[in-house]
């Protein structure tokens, strides 16, 4: 569920430089965290990489929240939440999250994530496609950007903010 | 030779991915398999070109290893990051900047000249000694002047400090912290200064380095 939902998210994610500007006043982290991301994302688009901007496996997912790793904290304090159960390795998104399982650790372990499932062979074929339409994500369901990605023509001007390369001011 | 799943997180991204690599593989391969579902997706290239090291928890694994000789459980988490190497062939002013005087420089000093210091003060060779800590005071002077100078930037504007901090997080420690806002000790030789990448504050120089070795062994500390 969290995957289909962060891939119908996909047709809908965007920033246009309105909506940049208003994260930034409201999250004083945002351009240190998601800019340069969102820079490269830009990029992409501008340039008609669309292939580059949709993901070409799965995201590692936390064995107990089930949600991708990373996205508990900002990218920039990610570090590995590891236990061994039974002599496999479980990945969690934060340590609240691995001390959770610690302390049942046969309970959580027994309900695999979508990256679990793929990897027993219980989605078919064993591959992006496979996994999307396991999750009944069709390419009709997943869509286009809504906006037709006008959002990152703003950027395609030669005075782009947050440029990756240049001097400080 | 066989399909082996690793958690892969390219250093900078958001988040690690499910990747599929060979237990044949060579790290540079592994490195490149990652780096693909991030470089030119969400990240740049790395200005040096794409080349990458690989590490376990803090280990730079060696290029040439192959996977299957590591012996790994499946989805190991692996981190990629790009080649430190790279921070010596920065061209731009404020890489140039970052990648010496925050990143390699303090660390080399610490090798060379507190920690040889007293090694060769320990050792008898007293001169010798005396030698190293009068650079090493050289280089404390000369953090003081980096940090007087990133003072100065950050006054100038706000746009610089998070220019410079994303210099600083890129060719900044393999592992960035361990959820206590500490970053690991430099026993690699990798790390950045302490205080600098604090998103939550101005970037400011530390003073002479004592990395977190309380909690991270005694690696380089007495």
């Amino acid at each position: 569920v969290v995957l289909a939902a962060h891939a119908v998210l996909e047709a809908e994610r965007r920033v246009s430089k309105a909506e940049r500007k208003w994260l930034n006043s409201k999250y004083s982290n945002w351009e240190a965290d998601y800019g340069e991301i969102w820079d490269q994302i830009i990029a992409n688009v501008n340039s008609g990489d669309l292939d580059k901007t949709v993901a070409a496996t799965l995201p590692a997912l936390c064995n107990l929240t089930h949600l991708p790793l990373g996205t508990a904290f900002s990218r920039h304090e990610m570090t590995p939440h590891t236990s061994v159960y039974e002599g496999r390795v479980y990945h969690f998104d934060s340590h609240i999250s691995k001390w959770c399982f610690d302390l049942d650790p046969a309970r959580y372990a027994a309900n695999p994530t979508v990256v679990d499932r793929f990897l027993s062979g219980e989605i078919q074929p064993t591959d992006l496609g496979g996994a999307l339409r396991w999750m009944g994500l069709t390419p009709d369901v997943m869509g286009e950007d809504v906006y037709d990605y006008r959002w990152a023509a703003d950027y395609a001007q030669p005075s782009a903010p947050a440029a990756e390369t240049g001097s400080p001011s | 030779m066989a399909l082996f799943p690793i958690t892969g997180r390219y250093v900078g991204d958001f988040v690690p991915h499910l990747v599929a690599v060979d237990t044949e593989d060579t790290m540079d391969q592994v490195a490149q398999k990652v780096a693909a579902h991030s470089v030119g997706r969400r990240l740049p290239e790395p200005a040096g070109g794409p080349v990458y090291d690989v590490y376990l928890g803090d280990r730079r694994l060696d290029p040439t290893t192959t996977l299957g000789s590591l012996g790994l459980a499946p989805l190991q988490w692996l981190a990629v990051r790009e080649a430190v190497e790279h921070a010596l062939v920065e061209f731009d002013w404020d890489r140039v900047l970052v990648a010496t005087q925050l990143v390699v420089k303090p660390v080399a000093d610490l090798l060379f000249l507190d920690e040889s210091g007293r090694q060769l003060v320990a050792s008898g060779a007293t001169l010798d000694g005396m030698i190293a800590e009068n650079l090493a005071r050289d280089a404390r002077r000369s953090r003081r002047w980096t940090g007087a100078l990133l003072r100065f930037l950050a006054d100038a504007g706000e746009a610089n400090v998070t220019l410079l901090q994303r210099y600083l997080r890129r060719l900044g420690t393999a592992r960035s912290r361990d959820g206590r806002g500490r970053v690991p000790a430099a026993r690699r030789g990798r790390r950045a200064p302490r205080e600098c990448d604090r998103r939550d504050r101005p970037c400011r120089l530390a003073g002479p380095g004592r990395p977190g070795r309380a909690r991270h062994g005694p690696a380089l500390s007495r």
